[in-house]
């Protein structure tokens, strides 16, 4: 018995180990085809740019970099797009924390990261290398402890340890990381990539009539524009409410950490509330907005200040801006950004 | 819970930690575990199905009981059929009710009546099919007295619920199973060693054939209006392996996982593909139902003993019964009787016990007689498959029928052909490595009797490589919309 034991624990550590081989021979965004596109566009001409942003679609499809700079022209930045679709919290510190390391100091400037609650992984999810590439122990520990402090009942908060522990433990024996790195999304994208990462949904269906899943989404918002108004009277719920809502002190800690290593290499790092969440999600994001530092956010969730980011005319879905709609939420992100600037100057 | 999934990876190492070595002391403390995590692995599905597996247990034992202490053959023939009815009555109710239901309408529809009888939404509990034929065979053999009823309700339970081969068999005789349970187990390392080098072995069958094939087969079957007959001959090849990788890896993996436990269960499959004519095929498909099948219901009808009519009579139920327990369908109904068909003139002509040993037991390669009744067996059997998946009658003859127009000339094509490629690739080395496994228990058998342990490994290593790469559909992130 004793030999079979060891023979067995042999075999297996023999065998995680293979496994996590694989690693070392892919790069760490393996799993996003869209960010890893970008990755390599970005490393290309990386003496161009100085200025990111990284987030979710409500970023990808929202920041439109050209004009971002434009306005912004006296501070010569040079902005590039990192968001990506889909990509939520830990993805996004992870992507950022390893783009930290990559980057040499003093090199970027300014970062920007959209502001985001944890995205429980999915049961349909779990097992896709999308939900687990960017699982590490560093993701582990976070997805853990936030949800350890969170609001969330304990019955709920089990099987939630559970998704991320079951995508941490799938990461090891996820082969398809190997084949998900050897695609790309589509060639349309390397096209839009001109564009600094900004591409808007309304842009990308005019490049793409047959997309269904575009199209639907579009499709689904036109037949019935008022489901805008259900987000508008979430936001306002949430408005009056906050300060009835729990901090998440673990986020907020964390997030301070990242402000100080990106410090560390020269990065201002700026987190933004975006518009157009649910009540749920800003329950946990506003009062964590409130607790970060004056001159590390950027606040565009309020209908009564930015009544233009709700309406329907600048909508492409209910979550999403279009061209016209991104066009005004990029102004007025540079125009906050540049009372940040003001403070610090001061 | 699955075989192939984390909780069974979980489960099982924990299962066999507390067995060897909290409870390997006290037999009835070991037993009671094998039952305790049983039903927990039955109940991980659904706790429902728990009072069901409970309830047959509780009426099986007793009714062995007291077939122990009763002589009276009449009193003995009524406890039995009690036995017989409430299994019977399970099955048939949870798997057949519906089927019943929708064809007793669609009579009176023939004749113009309209019955308003509804269905009922009944979820069929896992494996029921395999632990009622299961306790059945007990109360069968305590009756027919082979066997002494057993006081030991923890044995019997174990017996009845052994998590390895309770959802899909091998289906076990209490005449062999039993037994293990009520003698102590020993560990023994060579057997220990085999049992996971079997589970490999069923693990590969399963997620990188069946998975594989399951995929292209699903695609052509959902869609044979839209294919050209050879698509539709493709199709079907990918069934028969889906179904082979599938069932077979199965029992692989529930044999592997017993032996580590200390337990031996029937041999279940033995290259049934090699199979020289269609009696051959059944004495190597499916082992544990086809030998159920004959000496709880073929041989007590009579057999192949008695006259021509009896012969074709039996010969008939027994195939169209065995079509009948594979799913509420005519289609499995038919499969039956097509392979009763196959099966009779080789019955009637006394050559269904000509191919008994190995094929090619000589040699590397089978002779050029061999191959061509190896060829036509397979090619009986792919046939009788498209019935047994075709999602009803009519499906299935409009996909033969497709199959034998003139697009059966065609190239194949349909948008899974660069998988489907690969998966033939698969295929074609996975019939090699049986073919050169075929005189073992299972085909990769014979690795362990390579002396260098590195190249042993290094065998391992790239079979679980392979399972994790190639195995089956890569997943699909599903994206949210906020």
């Amino acid at each position: 018995m004793k030999s079979f034991i060891i023979k067995t624990l042999a075999f297996t550590i023999i065998l995680l180990s293979l496994l996590i081989l694989k690693y070392k021979f892919t790069p760490y965004y393996r799993g996003d085809s869209v960010f890893a596109i970008k990755h390599e566009h970005f490393f290309q001409s990386k003496a161009k740019y100085n200025t990111v942003f990284f987030g979710s679609s409500r970023v990808y499809r929202h920041v439109d970099v050209g004009l971002f700079d434009e306005v912004m022209n006296d501070y010569k930045l040079n902005t590039f797009n990192f968001a990506a679709p889909a990509t939520f919290n830990p993805e996004i510190y992870f992507l950022y924390s390893n783009f930290l390391n990559e980057i040499d100091s003093g090199q970027i400037k300014f970062a920007f990261i959209e502001m985001q609650e944890l995205n429980i992984i999915s049961n349909e999810n779990v097992h896709t290398t999308k939900a687990s590439y960017w699982n590490n122990y560093e993701s582990l520990n976070f997805a853990l402890n936030y949800l350890s402090n969170s609001n969330f009942q304990h019955v709920n908060k089990l099987g939630m340890y559970k998704v991320f522990l079951s995508s941490f433990v799938y990461k090891f024996y996820d082969f398809d990381i190997v084949s998900s790195n050897l695609k790309s999304r589509n060639k349309t994208l390397y096209k839009k990539i001109g564009l600094d990462g900004f591409y808007p949904l309304d842009q990308e269906l005019q490049d793409n009539p047959n997309d269904r899943s575009i199209k639907e989404r579009w499709s689904k918002f036109e037949a019935d524009t008022t489901v805008i108004k259900n987000r508008i009277a979430e936001v306002k719920t949430i408005e009056s409410k906050f300060s009835d809502t729990k901090l998440n002190d673990y986020h907020l800690f964390y997030i301070k950490n990242l402000i100080g290593k990106s410090f560390q290499k020269g990065v201002h790092l700026i987190f933004v509330l975006p518009p157009r969440l649910t009540e749920s999600q800003y329950t946990s994001l506003i009062p964590l907005s409130k607790s970060i530092p004056v001159n590390h956010k950027i606040e565009l969730y309020s209908y009564a200040k930015h009544p233009e980011l709700y309406q329907a005319k600048n909508s492409f879905d209910v979550g999403h801006l279009n061209s016209n709609g991104a066009m005004i939420f990029t102004q007025k992100l540079s125009k906050e950004f540049a009372m940040v600037l003001d403070r610090i100057s001061q | 819970m699955l075989f192939n999934s984390i909780d069974f990876a979980i489960f099982l190492p924990t299962v066999f930690v507390l067995y060897w070595f909290v409870f390997q002391k006290n037999l009835r403390l070991q037993n009671f575990l094998i039952v305790a995590s049983s039903y927990l692995f039955y109940g991980w599905w659904d706790w429902k199905f728990l009072t069901l597996i409970l309830f047959s247990t509780i009426i099986d034992y007793s009714i062995g009981l007291r077939l122990g202490n009763e002589e009276n053959h009449f009193k003995r023939k009524a406890l039995l059929w009690t036995s017989i009815i409430v299994n019977l009555g399970f099955l048939g109710f949870f798997k057949y009710f519906n089927f019943f239901i929708d064809n007793f309408i669609s009579a009176f529809s023939f004749f113009g009546v309209e019955l308003e009888v509804g269905l009922l939404n009944i979820i069929l509990p896992v494996g029921i099919s395999f632990y009622t034929f299961q306790t059945l065979s007990y109360s069968i053999d305590v009756y027919r007295k082979k066997m002494q009823p057993t006081n030991d309700f923890f044995a019997f339970s174990a017996f009845v619920c052994f998590f390895p081969q309770l959802v899909a068999g091998p289906i076990e005789r209490a005449t062999h199973l039993l037994p293990q349970f009520k003698n102590k187990r020993n560990f023994d390392y060579g057997k220990a060693v085999d049992g996971l080098r079997q589970i490999l072995w069923g693990l590969f069958k399963k997620i990188v054939i069946a998975d594989n094939c399951a995929e292209l087969a699903n695609q052509i079957f959902n869609n044979s209006a839209d294919y050209s007959g050879s698509t539709l001959v493709l199709g079907a090849l990918f069934f028969t392996f889906q179904i082979y990788g599938d069932f077979s890896g199965y029992s692989d993996i529930a044999i592997g996982v017993s032996r580590l436990l200390g337990f031996d269960l029937m041999r279940n499959f033995a290259f049934p593909y090699f199979s020289r004519d269609i009696a051959e095929f059944w004495r190597r498909w499916h082992i544990s139902l086809s030998t159920w099948f004959r000496d709880y219901l073929y041989i007590p009808l009579g057999g192949s003993q008695g006259g021509l009519a009896l012969k074709v009579r039996n010969t008939f139920i027994i195939f169209l019964v065995s079509g009948f327990w594979h799913g509420a369908n005519w289609t499995f109904i038919f499969w039956g009787l097509l392979n009763a068909i196959y099966f009779l003139p080789l019955l009637l002509g006394n050559k269904n016990r000509r191919n008994i040993e190995s094929i090619a037991i000589n040699g590397y390669f089978p002779s050029l007689r061999e191959f061509v009744s190896m060829f036509a067996t397979f090619w009986l059997t792919v046939f009788a498959w498209i019935f047994f998946r075709a999602d009803d009658l009519s499906h299935a003859f409009s996909y033969i029928s497709q199959i034998l127009s003139t697009s059966l000339f065609e190239i194949p094509k349909f948008p899974g052909m660069s998988q489907a490629i690969l998966t033939i690739l698969m295929i074609g080395i996975f019939i090699v490595i049986e073919w050169l496994g075929r005189r073992g228990q299972y085909a990769i058998s014979q690795i362990g009797i390579i002396k260098s342990r590195p190249l042993r490994w290094f065998c391992y290593y790239l079979m679980i490589l392979v399972i994790l790469w190639l195995g089956g559909k890569e997943q699909e992130f599903i994206y949210f919309q906020f």
